[in-house]
C-alpha cells in the first residue's frame, strides 16, 4: 500500500514538474505526431526573440525577466507590416538584420508561447 | 434664449478649434490647388468623350489635346502622388493594360492582376483600330475615382510634416534619372522634353512652399540653385529626346541634387512608414552606388555576425564549397564548372551548359553570379526568392548538380569543413545543428562580394571620371531612340526601376534559332505564374558586363552583341515575322544607323566593371571516406 501510494506521489510530482516545464500552448486541433515539427519551430523562434528582440521588449519585474504577451492583432500587424509600424524596427531591423523566415519563426513563438499570469 | 445663446458660444469655440487644428498652410493649399486643377482638366477629359463621336476625326484630335492637358496637370503634381500611394497612382499613370505585380513584400504570395486605367492607357487605345467609347470612358473613370484616395486624410495626412517632403523629393530625383526623360509614360515622344520642362517648373512651386510651411528643415540654397540651373540645362537642350543630352543632365545635375537630398534626409532625421522607402538607403550619395538599395542578404544564415575575422572564415570556406565538386551527385561537378571564374561567373562557351548526365544540354544559359545579389526575384523566371534557396535548388536540381539528401553529410566527412562549421555554428544560436542552410550562405557570401566592384561608365558618375565619347553617345542614344532604358533602367540597367521594389519580366519574342523559325519554346514566367500575359516572358537581367557575359538571352541563342542589337532593331520576335500576340516590346524597327549600333555597343563595353576574379584553391579537404578524394578542383566537366 504505502509503495503504491509512493509510485502514485511520485507519478504525481513527475507530472507536475514536466507540467512547470511546458511553457507553450500547442495549437487547437493539432495532430500530436507533429509535436517535433511544432517544437522546432517554437524553439528557433524562441532563440531569435532572445537574440532580436529581448533587449529592448523584455521587462524585468522583481528581478525576473518577463517576456511580454501580444495580442493576436498586434502579430498581425508586425507580420504584414512589420518595418512601417514602428521607426524602431524601422531603422533598427532591417532586412539586412531579420529575413522575413525568421520574422516567422518568432511571430510563431510569440504565439504559442503561454501567456503571462495577469498581476494580482 | 440662454440655450440659442449657450448653443452660439459652443459653436463659436468649435469654428476656433477646428480651424486651430487644420492650419491651412501654403504647402497644403498648394497641393489642393494642384490636385483641383487636375481634377477639373479629367472631369472636362470624361465630358469630351462623353459628347462626341470617336469616329470623327476632329473629336478624335480634341480628346487627345484633352489627354495632353489633363498630362500637363498630372505632371504638376506627379511630384506628391507617385509617392503616396503607388498603387492608386498607376490607375492614374499606369503604362500596361494589365500588369502583373511582383513586389517584393507579396513574396510570400502570388503575384496579383491588375487592370490598366488612365491617362496612358486612354490614349494608346485611343489611337489603337477599334475604340470603344465606353471602355475609353471607363478608362478615365476609374482614373477620376483615384483621386479620392489623394483627397482621403490618411494620404494628406502625410503632408503635415517634413518627413514626406524629402522622401517624394527623392523618388522624384530617381525617376529624373530612370524614367522621365526615356519615354517611359509618354507614348507621344515629341512631348517628352516639353513635358520634363513644365515638371521641372511645376516642382519650384512646391519647393517654394514647402520652403514657407516648414521653414526649420529648408530645402537649401545650394539645392535651389542646383535645381534653376537643371533647369536652364533642359530649356537650352533641343525639343529631340534624342538630340537630348541625358548623360549630362544626370551627371551634373540630377546624380549631386540627390546626393544634397539624401544629406537632408539624414540631417534632418527623416522617417519613413512608407513601404516605397522599403529598400532604399539614406546614406547613399550617389545613385550609382550599389547601395543605392538592398535585395538580397548574401550573408543569409550568418546576417548578424559582425566580426571580420569569423566572417572572413565563412568566406574562405564558402571559397573551397564553390571550386568542391563534393556539392554533386558524382562528385565530379562544382558551382564553378558553370559559373566560371574566368569567365565572368557565366560559361562564355556554350548556349547551354551540359546537364549532369554530361550528354544533353539545360534549357537555358547559365546567368553571370555578378550582380545577383539586386534582384528581388532569382532565375530568369523569377521562381527563387533569395540566393540561398538558389544555391540550394542548383545543387539538388537532378539535372544539374544532382545532389542527393546526404550532401551535408558528404561534406561534414571532411575534417576542414566539419571543424570550420562547428566553430561558425556558435554564431548562429538559433540552430542547434549544421544545416543546409550554413553551407548555402558560405557559397551565397564568397560570390556576392564580386558584385561590389564598379564599371568606368558608374565612376563617372561617382568620381567624374572620363568616359570616351561614343561610349557619352551611346548611352543617350539607350535612353532614347534606342529604347532600351524603358525596360533595362538606370542605374540598374535591369527590369528595377525606382523605387526597387519589383523585377519587371518582358515578352520580347526571343527565337528558338538565329534564323528566326520558330519562337523559342521556353514558358518563362508562366511556369511561375500562369497567365495570358506571362506567356514567354523572363525577367529584364542587367546589362552590366553583358560585352563579357555571351551568349546571350535565355537560351544564348545569340553570340555577339551585334546580333543581339539586330534582334532589337528589327522589333524582337514579332519584328522578325513570329506570331507573339502578347510581346511587351515594339514590333516597329528603331531605325538605327550602322554608326548608332557602334555606340551602343560602345556604352555597353562601358558597363564592364573591373572585377577583381580570384584564383581557385589550391586543394580540395581531405575526406574521411577516400572514395571522395578523388575529387579535383573545379570538377570534371
Amino acid at each position: 500500500m504505502k509503495y503504491k501510494l509512493t509510485i502514485l506521489l511520485s507519478f504525481f510530482v513527475i507530472a507536475c514538474a514536466t507540467q512547470k516545464e511546458v511553457e507553450y500552448n500547442l495549437p487547437i486541433g493539432m495532430n500530436p505526431s507533429v509535436l517535433p515539427n511544432f517544437l522546432e519551430r517554437y524553439n528557433k523562434g524562441k532563440a531569435l526573440y532572445k537574440i532580436i528582440c529581448a533587449d529592448c521588449h523584455n521587462k524585468k519585474v522583481n528581478g525576473k525577466t518577463i517576456i511580454p504577451d501580444f495580442t493576436p492583432a498586434q502579430l498581425d500587424t508586425y507580420k504584414r507590416n512589420f518595418r512601417q509600424t514602428n521607426k524602431e524596427h524601422t531603422e533598427k531591423l532591417t532586412e539586412k538584420s531579420m529575413s522575413e523566415n525568421e520574422l516567422d519563426y518568432i511571430i510563431y513563438y510569440l504565439t504559442y508561447k503561454k501567456k503571462n499570469l495577469p498581476a494580482k | 434664449m440662454k440655450k440659442t445663446v449657450l448653443l452660439f458660444i459652443l459653436l463659436a469655440f468649435i469654428s476656433v478649434f477646428a480651424f486651430r487644428s487644420n492650419p491651412a498652410s501654403t504647402y497644403r493649399s498648394v497641393y489642393n490647388q494642384k490636385l483641383n486643377a487636375f481634377s477639373d482638366e479629367q472631369q472636362k477629359l470624361y465630358s469630351l468623350i462623353a459628347k462626341n463621336d470617336l469616329s470623327d476625326s476632329s473629336a478624335h484630335r480634341q480628346i487627345l489635346t484633352g489627354i495632353e492637358t489633363a498630362r500637363r496637370k498630372l505632371k504638376a503634381i506627379d511630384f506628391w502622388l507617385r509617392y503616396l500611394d503607388p498603387t492608386i497612382y498607376r490607375s492614374i499613370n499606369g503604362p500596361l493594360p494589365v500588369e502583373w505585380e511582383t513586389e517584393v513584400f507579396e513574396k510570400y504570395e502570388q503575384p496579383h492582376r491588375r487592370e490598366g486605367a488612365g491617362l496612358i492607357n486612354a490614349e494608346n487605345y485611343l489611337n489603337s483600330d477599334d475604340v470603344k467609347k465606353d471602355s475609353l470612358l471607363s478608362l478615365i473613370q476609374l482614373s477620376i475615382k483615384a483621386e479620392d484616395t489623394f483627397r482621403a486624410d490618411s494620404t494628406t495626412v502625410n503632408l503635415n510634416t517634413h518627413n514626406s517632403f524629402y522622401l517624394c523629393n527623392r523618388l522624384y530625383l530617381l525617376n529624373l534619372a530612370s524614367l522621365y526623360t526615356t519615354g517611359f509614360e509618354c507614348p507621344d515622344k515629341e512631348r517628352i522634353i516639353p513635358e520634363l520642362q513644365n515638371m521641372l517648373q511645376d516642382v519650384t512651386d512646391i519647393y517654394a512652399a514647402y520652403n514657407e510651411t516648414f521653414a526649420a528643415f529648408p530645402l537649401t540654397e545650394n539645392y535651389l540653385s542646383l535645381y534653376s540651373n537643371a533647369i536652364s540645362f533642359v530649356k537650352s537642350q533641343q525639343k529631340d529626346f534624342t538630340k537630348f543630352d541625358h548623360f549630362t543632365f544626370i551627371k551634373d545635375y540630377i546624380n549631386p541634387l540627390f546626393a544634397i537630398n539624401q544629406q537632408l534626409i539624414v540631417q534632418y532625421h527623416v522617417y519613413t512608414k512608407s513601404y516605397v522607402d522599403f529598400t532604399l538607403n539614406n546614406s547613399t550619395l550617389s545613385i550609382f552606388d550599389k547601395s543605392l538599395f538592398f535585395a538580397q542578404s548574401t550573408k543569409g544564415i550568418y546576417r548578424r555576425v559582425n566580426d571580420p575575422q569569423v566572417l572572413a572564415e565563412i568566406d574562405s570556406i564558402g571559397k573551397l564549397l564553390f571550386y568542391d565538386p563534393i556539392l554533386s551527385g558524382n562528385n565530379q561537378r562544382s558551382c564553378v564548372s558553370c559559373h566560371k571564374s574566368t569567365e565572368f561567373f557565366t560559361d562564355t562557351a556554350f548556349s547551354t551548359s551540359f546537364q549532369f548526365n554530361h550528354e544533353e544540354r539545360l534549357t537555358r544559359n547559365t546567368p553571370t553570379l555578378l550582380n545577383s545579389i539586386h534582384y528581388h526575384l532569382l532565375h530568369l523566371d523569377g521562381k527563387i526568392l533569395t540566393l540561398q534557396e538558389q544555391a540550394h535548388t542548383v545543387i539538388t536540381n537532378p539535372i544539374e548538380l544532382g545532389s542527393k539528401e546526404d550532401v551535408l553529410k558528404k561534406i561534414l566527412s571532411c575534417n576542414t569543413y566539419k571543424k570550420a562549421f562547428k566553430k561558425i555554428l556558435s554564431f548562429t544560436p538559433q540552430e542547434t545543428e549544421i544545416t543546409f542552410e550554413h553551407i548555402a550562405s558560405a557559397l551565397t557570401m564568397y560570390y556576392g562580394k564580386f558584385s561590389e566592384y564598379y564599371s568606368p561608365f558608374d565612376e563617372a558618375f561617382n568620381n567624374s571620371q572620363q568616359l570616351n565619347n561614343d561610349a557619352i553617345s551611346g548611352f543617350n542614344l539607350y535612353m532614347s531612340k534606342a529604347q532600351c532604358a524603358t525596360c533595362h533602367f538606370v542605374p540598374t540597367f535591369s527590369g528595377m526601376k525606382p523605387p526597387y521594389v519589383e523585377n519587371e519580366f518582358e515578352v520580347i519574342g526571343v527565337p528558338a534559332d538565329v534564323n528566326y523559325k520558330a519562337l523559342s519554346t521556353d514558358k518563362g514566367r508562366y511556369e511561375k505564374n500562369p497567365a495570358p500575359e506571362t506567356l514567354h516572358a523572363f525577367r529584364t537581367s542587367t546589362l552590366r558586363n553583358t560585352a563579357n557575359t555571351k551568349p546571350y538571352m535565355h537560351n544564348g541563342v545569340f553570340k555577339t552583341l551585334e546580333e543581339v542589337v539586330d534582334f532589337y532593331e528589327g522589333g524582337g520576335g514579332a519584328g522578325h515575322n513570329l506570331n507573339i500576340p502578347n510581346q511587351t516590346l515594339s514590333a516597329d524597327s528603331l531605325h538605327l544607323t550602322a554608326a548608332e549600333k557602334k555606340q551602343l555597343i560602345a556604352f555597353i563595353k562601358s558597363l564592364t566593371e573591373k572585377v577583381i576574379f580570384d584564383t581557385p584553391p589550391q586543394r580540395l579537404p581531405v575526406s574521411s571516406n577516400k572514395e571522395l578524394n578523388k575529387r579535383i578542383v573545379g570538377g570534371e566537366y
